[in-house]
Order: structure tokens, then C-alpha cells, then sequence
């Protein structure tokens, strides 16, 4: 059986392999024609000479109207792809901290625009920008902005898991600003998902034709609309050119992060040691002087006159390396000097931090805003506390986040009853360490549930194998009856965080009111943890094979894993 | 000291990202419907102006968007199974190359390409390059499905006693069946308003209301083309409506059950 799988698997693989080969060739052919005509293409048809040549690149970056065409498509490009990713940056930190309202209004914003007919947007924001008399470059940049913010969100979206919450809240009450919060936390943590969507926003604005069809009037036509408009007048490979020129300086820069990577110095203090070996700072400041002031010279010159002169800019350059030579030196050297002393102060800080990491965790993980006072006094509730739904859906959902511990509880619903009151549970909760979870439910509870409900069922099973939850059951009375001894009232049991035992329990009628009681004390826990090792031992594991419910002996190995976990933890 | 709630409720600055989509992205839209209501009638609805690129366009966005998911699945499956090896960085990256060629250029090349071939300006060669351009938007979506899909649950189907074929059907797939639902709707939605590659590549033939519309506003007749635009987005609308309810009715059954 095995073996036929694994020949099957082969065959599959090598299906999808040469399925998956055909479409990259593909989607690889035209980018190789482009380039090949770019170097050997001929005037006015689509046609391939044998002759190699620069012609085409000589002709593009000496011609005015290509010149003008690209800037405006980089000026138009930088600008935009910036401060979406800035506003992106800011949605994305802040809904780190929001879950409901803002998270959810903030969404169907991100996502409208990438669902919305395009064309009707540029359109509307033609005519808006008309009826206003809107500048012709801020209605492309808006626009554009507009439709790359969905793109970089997608994008930082996907290193979430990179961010612990922990430090969030960890940096919050150490003192930290959201400001200091995001530069120093968030950003150098997602770094390359930053790049990545900068690079992606860059390339949308650049190419971008939609927009800058409908709203560009005056002949300040970026790449894509003049190609449009040679469309009919010639064809060369002209635009060819360009974008095999773009086409090289991204794998260049590609390559380079790539390299910069694998070389990067592996602690702070070698980073700091190659950056003076390599780069004087001097001529990194100067460089940076010049850099800023050309560029605030093309936004203004661009803004004022809608019109940018390759010549300008790099007056301005040398202007700026001018004006840090007789003054603004002195100025970066006290800017450098300070930034020396916050960083001390942020080591400073670094170091405390860690001090008290772990009684920060420890606090903050409940998320409740309590003084350290109201929480011991918390914590030490003989009777419990009565807290709300949303606080024990939060103290549910960290629990299992945080993911630092293992869990092993107990549960009292059948898996159709479990996904209908939780049903956000098997959406959101991502337990990656093996785990198990004890049905206190008949045997024929759980056939009827089986039978009856499949579809819930298999969503429950999947989830737990897919998250390697070992799911078993055992004899209700008996589980019951130790409930009883224990003096726990509740219908649920369970061990998280390999220190606390944490309950909830419906308060009938109204369900308003959920019930939570830690058993703080070590010895208290750990009685607790032996009543729960003798459940385990007397269970059974619940499978499905071949679309048959099999509830068998507990596999011995695993069952001496979990025990041996749960052991090692209360040291029992 | 501030507590975390008490923090943040002075952070005014979260509600720039979403007034910003707000007031250039949602109220220009509002703002163009309010002042082209009156060339809105039920007229319009009923016989709508240039039915033929009506059906033209819908029919081009359907094609479109079932053949490109159904194109990059194996690719992005190719990537799952080679997650962890340097295979899965190569495949991004060709898929990525043709995106950062441009548009225009991909469609000039295409052009030439055809030129060999018989279906230059034909209906084929329409959507040979739609698909050309949207399969690595759907390639992307889908690997963000993948990607969520731990490579232990193939194993652990295989265990169980499922073959291959059992692991992928009823394993993987449902799991990616969320991401193949937002790729076809991203690469219907986005399709429905080329206007740029059916031009190009269709050579005048099989304009879809995009083309139309464009032209409307390339000869400075911006009440025709709000008008085609307001009819046509009513229909999109109409449609995205009907859509929206039926995954959320369905998903709603599936939690009662």
C-alpha cells in the first residue's frame, strides 16, 4: 500500500512538475523575446535583425521625450509607492492592537480597491479632479496611492507571524512610544516584507496605465502612456529598452540584498566595525546631504512647474554637498552625537527590559488593564472570577497564541457542538506543538455526531491532525467522578501554559458571564496534573480511516510522550 | 503610566490610512455617481448601450479567471511541495520576471509572437494574454493559501491511509479553496475593465466596455462614458452582490449544520 502511494506520488509529482515547467516557459518567452529584440530588434515591425546592437539603448536615453517619460514615471513611482507604504505601515502596526471595529472597517477599505473596476475609479477621478482643478501629478500620485495601499498591506500581511505580541506590549509598558515602537520593533523585524513592497508598489506605479491614461492631459506623459501613444505612430523596441533596463537594475538589486544578507555581520558590534572599515562616514553624510536637497528641489520644482530637468536636480545634488561641507555638518555631527546617546539609553532600556521580560509576560499576557496589585488580588480569588465573554475569548485565544507551553484540556462537547459555540477557534488559533485533547463524550455520542453531522466533524478532526492535537476520548462517568473529587464544578478542564489551569464555565441562564479560576498555588496544580495523567491513561484515541469513525487504544509510544511531557513540566 | 487601552486611544494617527482610502478612493466614486445620477434610468438597465461588449467583456473576465487559477494551481502546488528548498524562491521569481516587464511591453511582445502564428487579432489571442497577465496575480494569491498549509498534514493524511490522489482531493484542496475563491473573483473583477490588451491584442475587434468607455473619454464625451460606466457598474455591483451573499449564506449554513 505504501509503495503504491509513494509510486503514485512520484507520477503525481512529476505531472505536476512538468504541468508547472510548461507555464513557467510560458510566461518566461516573452520576457525573453523583449529582451532579445531590445539588441536586435528592427524599426517599425516586429521583426529580428542578425545584428547585435546598442542602437536602441542609445537612441531611448538620449531622446528628450523618453528622458522626460521615465523621470516623471520614477518621480511618480517613488512618491507614491512612499507614503502609501508609510500609511500602510501605520494601518498594518495599528491593527496589530484592533480587532473589531477598526480592523474590520480598516479591511474593507484595503481591500475595495482591489475589487473595484478600475476604470471606473480613474474615470470618477477625472472628474473630480477636473471639477476641482486638482494638479494633474496630485491626482496620479492619490490614485495611485489608492491602489497600491491593498497590495503592501497583502504583503506586510504575510509576516505577521514574525511580530510577538508579547514585545508589543512588553515595549508599551516599558515606556515606549508607538513611534519607537514601530521603528524599533516592527520595522527591523519585517524588514524584507518592506522592501518587497516597496519594490511591488514601485513597479505598479511605473507601470501603471489606467490611471495616468485617463487623468494625464498637459503631455507630461509618463512610460506606460506614451507607449500607448507611439502605439500608432511607430513601433521600435524602444520600450523594450526600458523595461529590460528596469528588468536588469531589479535582479541587480535583488542580488545585491541577496549578498548583503548572506554577508551581513552577525552582531551589532561587527556591523558597526565593517561600516567604518568600509565607508568613511563623511562621505556617506555628504552623499546623503546632497540626496535630500536634490530631492526636495524635484518635488517642488516638479509640484511648481510640472516639469522635472535631468540638469536642475543635479545642480542641486552638488548644491546639497556644498551646504553639508560649510554648515550642515555641524549640524548631522550634533544630530549624531544625539542619536549616539538615545541609543545608549535604548541599550539601557534593552537591558531592563529583559530584567523584567518575564514578569512583564506574565502580567500582560491576560490583557487586562489592571494594576500589578488588582491582579495578584486577582489571581489569588479562591472563588474565581466572573469575567466577560470578550475577556475569555481573549484569555482563550493568547493562551493558545503564545504558544510557548503545551495544552492539554478536556472538553465536554461533541466536535459539531465545539465548532458551533467556537467557531472562530478552528479559524484563528494556531497550536503548532504536539498537544492532545480529551472528549469527555459516550462513544456513541460521538458515533451519532459522526454520523449525523460529518462535515463539522471532519473540520474538527482535520484541524486537530493538521495541528498535531492528539484527539482521545474516555469513560464520561469516570471523568465526571473525578470532577467531583476535584470540587470542579465546571463542565471543562484543562492545562495551559504548563502553569495554570484555567476554567470557564457558562453561567446559566444568560451565558453572560464566564467563570475563571487559577489554580496558582504549584502543589494545587500539580495534584490536579495527576488526576489528569490517570484520565489519560485510560484513554482512547479517536481516528478516521477510510471514512470510518475508529476509536482504538491510545498508541503506547504516544501515550508515554504526553505522559513523559506532562511529567518533565510539574516534575512529578 | 499610561495602561495599553489609555495609550492607544491617543494614537489619532491609526485613522490616517483609512480616511485617506475614504476620501480619494470611496468619495470620488460617491461623489461621480451623485452628479451623474440623472443619465441613470431604468431604460439603461434594461437595454443597455453596447450589449455585444456587455456580453463580450463578461464572457472574456469568466474565461479569464477560471483558465488562470485553474493554469497556476499546479505551479503554486509546485511551490508548496518545494517550500523549503531554494525552488520555491526560483518559481516566485519567474513568475515575477513578466510582471516587472510592464504591461504594454508584455502585449508587444505578444504581438510579434503571434504574428507567426494564425490567431494574430483573433478571440484566442485575446485571452491567451489576459491569461498571460493575470496568471502570476493568481499564482500569488494562491501561494498566500499554500503557504498557510503545514507540510506535515500531507504526511499525516498519508498515515491515516489516504493515497495521493485522497491526500490532495480531500486534504490540500479544501484548504486552498478559500484562496481559489479570492483569486477568480480578484481576476474577474480586475479583468472586467481592460481595456489596454483587448485593444492591442484583439486589434479593434473585440473591445470590451472598457474600450468604449475610453474612447467616450478620449473625445471628451464624459456624459456617454459615465453613462456606459453607471450601467455597467450596476450590473458589476449587481453581480458582486449576489456573489458576496451566496458565499456568506453558505458559509452561515455550513456553521449551523
Amino acid at each position: 500500500m505504501l509503495a503504491a502511494n509513494y509510486k503514485y506520488g512520484l507520477i503525481w509529482k512529476i505531472a505536476i512538475s512538468i504541468f508547472s515547467f510548461a507555464i513557467l516557459c510560458f510566461l518566461l518567452i516573452p520576457v525573453v523575446y523583449i529582451i532579445v529584440w531590445s539588441f536586435t530588434g528592427g524599426s517599425g515591425v516586429f521583426t529580428l535583425t542578425n545584428h547585435f546592437t546598442f542602437h536602441w539603448f542609445i537612441k531611448v536615453y538620449s531622446d528628450e521625450s523618453w528622458l522626460k517619460a521615465i523621470t516623471t514615471s520614477v518621480f511618480y513611482a517613488i512618491t507614491s509607492t512612499s507614503i502609501a507604504l508609510f500609511l500602510t505601515l501605520i494601518y498594518y502596526y495599528y491593527s496589530l492592537w484592533y480587532r473589531n471595529y477598526y480592523r474590520l472597517v480598516g479591511y474593507a477599505m484595503i481591500v475595495l480597491p482591489l475589487f473595484f473596476p478600475l476604470l471606473v475609479y480613474a474615470l470618477s477621478l477625472k472628474m473630480l479632479s477636473a471639477r476641482f482643478l486638482i494638479p494633474e501629478p496630485a491626482s496620479i500620485i492619490l490614485g495611485h496611492i489608492s491602489i497600491i495601499i491593498p497590495i503592501q498591506y497583502f504583503i506586510l500581511e504575510g509576516s505577521n507571524e514574525k511580530i510577538i505580541k508579547d514585545w508589543l506590549h512588553s515595549s508599551i509598558v516599558m515606556g515606549a512610544k508607538h513611534s519607537e515602537i514601530v521603528r524599533k520593533v516592527i520595522v527591523p523585524n519585517i524588514a524584507i516584507s518592506l522592501a518587497i513592497a516597496f519594490a511591488c508598489g514601485f513597479l505598479y506605479s511605473f507601470d501603471e496605465i489606467v490611471i495616468s491614461n485617463f487623468i494625464i492631459d498637459t503631455g507630461n506623459n509618463t512610460v506606460p502612456k506614451k507607449i500607448w501613444l507611439d502605439i500608432n505612430r511607430d513601433i521600435n523596441p524602444s520600450s523594450g529598452v526600458v523595461y529590460s533596463t528596469l528588468l536588469v537594475l531589479s535582479v541587480l538589486t535583488i542580488l545585491s540584498i541577496y549578498i548583503i544578507l548572506k554577508f551581513k555581520p552577525r552582531t551589532a558590534m561587527n556591523k558597526k566595525k565593517k561600516r567604518r572599515l568600509f565607508l568613511f562616514q563623511d562621505i556617506k553624510s555628504t552623499i546623503v546631504s546632497g540626496v535630500v536637497v536634490a530631492l526636495i528641489d524635484v518635488i517642488y520644482e516638479y509640484l511648481a512647474y510640472s516639469h522635472i530637468a535631468i540638469w536642475k536636480v543635479s545642480a542641486s545634488f552638488f548644491t546639497g554637498i556644498i551646504l553639508f561641507e560649510i554648515g550642515i555638518h555641524q549640524i548631522i555631527q550634533i544630530y549624531i552625537w544625539g542619536k549616539e546617546i538615545i541609543d545608549k539609553i535604548y541599550v539601557y532600556r534593552k537591558e531592563e527590559h529583559s530584567k523584567y521580560r518575564e514578569l512583564a509576560i506574565g502580567l500582560l499576557s491576560y490583557k487586562l488593564d489592571k494594576s500589578i496589585s488588582e491582579l495578584h488580588d486577582f489571581f489569588h480569588q479562591k472563588e474565581g472570577v466572573s469575567v466577560t465573554i470578550p475577556e475569555s475569548e481573549k484569555l482563550s485565544e493568547l493562551l493558545f497564541e503564545r504558544n510557548r507551553g503545551f495544552y492539554f484540556g478536556t472538553d465536554s462537547n461533541v466536535p459539531s457542538k465545539f465548532k458551533e459555540l467556537y467557531p472562530n477557534y478552528l479559524i484563528s488559533s494556531q497550536q503548532s506543538k504536539s498537544s492532545a485533547r480529551i472528549l469527555l463524550c459516550d462513544k456513541q455520542e460521538l458515533i451519532n455526531d459522526f454520523t449525523n453531522n460529518r462535515t463539522d466533524f471532519m473540520e474538527f478532526y482535520d484541524w486537530h491532525i493538521r495541528h498535531a492535537v492528539t484527539i482521545l476520548t474516555v469513560n464520561k462517568t469516570k471523568a465526571y467522578s473525578i470532577k467531583t473529587t476535584l470540587q470542579l464544578i465546571n463542565t471543562d478542564i484543562g492545562i495551559w501554559d504548563d502553569d495554570y489551569v484555567v476554567i470557564f464555565k457558562p453561567e446559566p441562564p444568560d451565558k453572560i458571564h464566564y467563570w475563571f479560576k487559577s489554580h496558582h498555588t504549584f502543589e494545587e496544580t500539580k495534584s490536579y496534573v495527576r488526576f489528569f495523567l490517570n484520565l489519560l491513561n485510560e484513554a482512547k484515541q479517536i481516528k478516521v480511516v477510510n471514512n470510518n469513525l475508529k476509536i482504538e487504544s491510545f498508541n503506547d509510544n504516544k501515550k508515554a510522550e504526553v505522559n513523559n511531557k506532562i511529567k518533565s513540566l510539574w516534575n512529578i | 503610566m499610561l495602561s495599553v487601552k489609555q495609550n492607544l486611544s491617543k494614537s489619532f494617527l491609526r485613522f490616517f490610512p483609512i480616511l485617506f482610502l475614504l476620501i480619494f478612493f470611496v468619495m470620488p466614486i460617491l461623489l461621480w455617481i451623485f452628479l451623474n445620477q440623472n443619465l441613470f434610468s431604468i431604460h439603461s438597465i434594461i437595454h443597455p448601450p453596447f450589449f455585444k461588449q456587455f456580453w463580450v467583456t463578461g464572457l472574456i473576465a469568466l474565461i479569464t479567471a477560471v483558465s488562470s487559477v485553474v493554469l497556476s494551481y499546479p505551479v503554486a502546488l509546485l511551490w508548496w511541495v518545494n517550500k523549503k528548498t531554494k525552488w520555491s524562491v526560483t518559481i516566485v521569481f519567474l513568475v515575477f520576471v513578466p510582471i516587472i516587464l510592464g504591461l504594454l511591453t508584455r502585449n508587444y511582445a505578444w504581438i510579434s509572437i503571434l504574428s507567426y502564428t494564425p490567431f494574430q487579432y483573433s478571440f484566442e489571442a485575446v485571452i491567451l494574454v489576459m491569461l498571460y497577465i493575470f496568471i502570476p496575480f493568481a499564482f500569488f494569491i494562491l501561494i498566500q493559501g499554500f503557504g498557510n498549509i503545514s507540510n506535515n498534514t500531507l504526511e499525516a493524511a498519508k498515515i491515516m491511509g489516504a493515497n495521493i490522489f485522497e491526500s490532495y482531493g480531500k486534504v490540500i484542496f479544501p484548504q486552498t479553496l478559500r484562496h481559489i475563491n479570492i483569486a477568480l473573483f480578484f481576476v474577474f473583477a480586475n479583468s472586467l475593465c481592460y481595456y489596454i490588451t483587448p485593444a492591442m491584442i484583439g486589434g479593434g475587434k473585440y473591445d470590451m466596455i472598457g474600450n468604449i468607455v475610453w474612447k467616450y473619454v478620449d473625445k471628451g464625451l464624459f456624459a456617454e462614458a459615465s453613462n456606459i460606466s453607471l450601467t455597467f457598474i450596476f450590473y458589476v455591483l449587481t453581480i458582486f452582490t449576489a456573489v458576496l451573499f451566496f458565499i456568506f449564506r453558505r458559509r452561515k449554513n455550513n456553521l449551523s449544520r
